[in-house]
Formats: C-alpha cells, structure tokens, sequence
C-alpha cells in the first residue's frame, strides 16, 4: 500500500494534491500559471526563445527549443497562424497551421499521415493555452508537421462529471487534428464540431 | 481507506487523496496497462483515472460498491472514452499532462508493466465487437478478473444482469474466441 513511488508516480501525486488543493472553481486559471512557470524554467536553461507579440498582454504564440532538440510551441490565442508557421521555419520546422472559427473542424483525411508511429508528439490543452510538443526527428526533410485547431472557452461548471468520466473544470474545450506528412495538405473543409 | 468517509474526502482532501492513491495506484496502472500499448497512453490514462475519481467522489456512497470496483468503473468509462476519441479529437479541461512527467526510468517500468499484461490486453482487444453493455461486464471479468458481483457492482447493474450479459456475450464470441472466456464460476468469489 505505501510502496515507495517513483519519480513519476510522485510527481503526479503532486498535480493531483494541488487539483484537490487549488480547485479550479476557487482558484481560476491554475493550469496556465503551472504551464508558464513551467516555460520560465526551461528557458532558463535553453538556447533559443523566440516570442512573437501579440494584440493583448501575452504573446499569440511562442515556440521553444529546448536542449535536447524538442521544440514546444505554446498558443494562447488561435490568431496568426502564418506567422507560427514563419516562427517553426526558422526552428527548421515546416508547417501547415489552420485556425478553424467557432469551434468547428475540418473535414478528415485532408492529407496523408507518414507511415511511422510519431513517438513522443503530443497536444495538450490547458486554460487559455494550447501546447505542442515535437521531439527531434518528428518532421523529417521533405515533410510538414500539420495541425487545425478550434477552441473555446468554457466556464467552469458545477455540474456533474460526463458519462465518460470527462472533468469539467473550465478552461479550454477544443478540437486538434495534428499529424506529419510527407504529400499535399488540402485546404480545410470546415464542418460543424463532432465533440460533446 | 475503504470506508465511506475516506473515498468522499479524496475531492477536499489531499493528504485523504494521497492515501488513496497509495492504495490503488499500482491496480489503476495495471488496469489501464490491458488496454493501451504506449507508455505515454499508460500515463495519461493514470492521471486521467485519478481525476475523473477526484471528480466522481462526491457521489460515491459506499453501499453499491466498495473502493476498488468504483475506480475500476470510473477507470473503465476513462479508457473507453480515450478510444472513442482515437487521440486525435481532444476535449480537455484542467488536465494533466502525465507524460511530460515520465523520465526514462519511469518509463521502463511502464514498459514492463505493459508487456506483463500482453495476454490480458489481447483479450481486451479481442471484445471490440460485443455490444457496449456485454463488452463492459466481459471486460471487468475476463480482463481485470473480477468476480460477476464485483463487476456488477462496479458497472451499477445487478449481478444478476451482469450474469446474463457474460452468458451472452459468451455465445456471441463462442467461434472467435472459445477457451478464451473463463467461465464465471472460476471467478466467482
């Protein structure tokens, strides 16, 4: 029963005291300040840190390397996706961004996906923030990391948890399509929302 | 910790969360170890399981299930909800994100957990076809090991309509899968 934890399984335990500690309803925006204070860190400790600034207080978007080569790219608001795509090329990332309106999405199979499991990417999604994270090697030469994103905001709610299980907390409900290709990208076809 | 009072408190209180997490967290990884293949999935899922238990708490009143059916049900409805979503549709709120927590020790225990629990996962795989209500009892059965009552129990149906969904699904799979569903006797308690 009190196993010793690993590194892991201590710091989820950590995350997990502050979600009964900071309840979301009581203390707003706790995922963002975590994710920033976060960001702070790293870059102290990496090479480049390329901010674009936005319209309001924070910049739309920004995208780290770290040291070991990961790129994060971090979005606070869906606005100027040309200019993240600028600010992945100079990362030596290619990229196909789309921003889609009101919480819609794009019609599926807009590109082919490469035939190889993309190890370690991933999306993830906080209040008023939208991360991504790309280890080296995820977009080799000749390919473009794509990705359509729709967002809204969300009042926290009181209401009970979703059949699935799914926390309502407020923050941020969206939908993200991302892969890696190697072909042509289509434009995208915009369609109403298939999430809940 | 398996009183009524101690899985209500996990939602307020943290140092009632740490306890609980104590006890169950080697079963929630092995849980969610039958049914995903990565270890950033295993991950995420534990995290994800943890908070949608935070989440529930508050309704849990003890009398229909004890602890560890009531988190196999809520970590049952998690994973099930992961695939639907296939990973590329997203909904998150104040999520974890687990993985970037993992270093590589703690990933090759995640590793191991998860080639420990092959068999258990190709049985996982193998239910995609049965019916969601049949798949959710033979999954807590002939997955997870639990006895039909605990199952039931756990799902929030009575044992004796967990019994008559095992019975059926055991039909339903007789030619794809025969041998491989033990008879619920063998798991009874």
């Amino acid at each position: 029963m009190n196993a010793a934890l690993d590194s892991f399984e201590s710091a989820l335990l950590t995350r997990l005291r502050e979600q009964v500690e900071q309840p979301p309803a009581v203390r707003p925006r706790p995922s963002r300040r975590r994710l920033l204070l976060g960001s702070a860190t790293v870059a102290a400790a990496v090479a480049m840190v390329v901010i674009v600034p936005g319209l309001g207080t924070a910049p739309a978007y920004s995208v780290q390397e770290g040291n070991s080569g990961t790129i994060t790219v971090e979005v606070r608001r869906l606005e100027d996706a040309e200019g993240l795509e600028a600010l992945l090329a100079k990362s030596g990332v290619r990229a196909d961004i789309t921003y889609v309106p009101d919480g819609q999405q794009c019609a599926p199979r807009r590109y082919t996906p490469v035939d190889r499991r993309l190890s370690g990417m991933g999306i993830s999604m906080g209040t008023n923030l939208l991360r991504v994270t790309l280890p080296p090697g995820t977009v080799r030469d000749g390919e473009r990391f794509v990705m359509a994103v729709s967002g809204v905001a969300v009042p926290p709610s009181t209401s009970e948890p979703s059949e699935e299980g799914v926390i309502d907390g407020g923050g941020f409900s969206g939908w993200a399509d991302f892969s890696v290709t190697a072909g042509p990208v289509q434009p995208c076809r915009i369609e109403p929302s298939t999430v809940d | 910790m398996d009183t009524i009072e101690g899985v209500a408190a996990i939602g307020r209180d943290p140092d009632a969360l740490e306890a609980f997490y104590r006890e169950h967290l080697e079963a929630v990884q092995r849980f969610v170890a039958r049914r995903v293949q990565t270890p950033e999935d295993a991950a995420d899922l534990t995290a994800e399981v943890f908070l949608a238990a935070i989440h529930a708490s508050r309704d849990y009143r003890g009398d229909a299930a004890a602890p560890r059916a009531w988190l196999y049900g809520v970590a049952r409805r998690v994973v099930a909800s992961h695939h639907r979503s296939t990973g590329r549709a997203l909904r998150a709120a104040h999520r974890i994100d687990a993985r970037e927590l993992l270093d590589e020790d703690a990933t090759d225990r995640i590793v191991a957990r998860l080639d420990s629990q092959r068999a258990a996962r190709e049985v996982y795989t193998s239910l995609a076809a049965l019916p969601e209500r049949q798949r959710s009892v033979v999954e807590l059965v002939a997955v997870d090991g639990m006895s039909l009552v605990d199952a039931a129990a756990a799902l929030g149906i009575s044992a004796g309509n967990a019994r008559v969904l095992y019975h059926r699904a055991r039909r339903r799979l007789a030619h794809s899968l025969s041998g491989i569903l033990p008879d619920p006797a063998e798991v009874a308690p």
